[in-house]
């Protein structure tokens, strides 16, 4: 199969899984010109939600990748999810990361409180606020992620009207 | 132990270099065609995402302050 990050993103808005998409493709939706090869989605890792992860991904043998000598599937692995912030996946369709907290934001629902709703290949998709991607990305230190800081403020300081 | 290398949080540096180090494994360990063709998935993909936060965006300012 072909990676292909299109693809894998309907599958995930097909399945109905609760997701706030976060990280590069975030910053595109909010104007950013950078360039991303994976997906950041923010859930609430639960059991539910999980095992609905599971059933849209199940023929995408996916598996996690962050160690080279041991990626079990996501399939099997793990067995319970309780103690899993984040759960870094690789697909036949491409690279999924899957975080329950995004810091030094918070958790899923402080995520999804303040996330805005986008219309995406006829479903609607809940997309990280720039005020929580901006407050993410300048907590970190790589030039990618400052780069994406000083464009996400202009973005922001060009489009907020005055004196909202 | 293998098990706990896969649990790792984000914003944590190191751990940070482990995971953009997965993701550049992934991808090249594609064929320089496949690549072609992730990279035009992923160009369509951002395209399509733009779109729909121009749109989001414009609503937003047509809408009462």
């Amino acid at each position: 199969m072909q990676s292909n990050l299109k693809a894998l993103l309907e599958r995930l808005l097909r399945y109905k899984i609760d997701f706030v998409l976060a990280g590069g493709l975030a910053s595109a939706v909010h104007g950013s010109p950078q360039v991303t090869q994976d997906i950041d989605i923010c859930i609430a890792i639960t059991e539910e939600e999980v095992a609905k992860l599971r059933e849209a991904l199940k023929d995408l043998n996916p598996r996690h990748r962050m160690n080279p000598s041991f990626k079990p599937s996501f399939l099997e692995y793990p067995e319970k999810v309780e103690g899993w912030n984040n759960i870094y996946l690789e697909t036949d369709l491409g690279v999924l990361d899957i975080l329950s907290e995004l810091k030094p934001v918070g958790s899923f629902a402080r995520i999804n409180a303040n996330a805005i709703t986008i219309s995406v290949y006829g479903y609607d998709c809940k997309v990280i606020s720039i005020d929580d991607l901006l407050t993410i990305k300048a907590s970190m230190t790589r030039p990618k992620d400052k780069e994406t800081v000083r464009i996400l403020t202009e973005i922001k300081a060009r489009t907020e009207k005055p004196g909202r | 132990m293998p098990k706990e290398t896969l649990k790792v949080d984000q914003n944590n540096h190191p751990e940070q270099s482990q995971i953009d180090s997965s993701l550049i494994e992934y991808h090249l360990r594609l064929s320089y065609e496949q690549r072609l063709e992730a990279h035009e998935a992923a160009r369509q993909l951002l395209e399509d995402l733009k779109s729909a936060g121009q749109q989001f965006y414009a609503k937003q300012s047509q809408s009462p302050a």
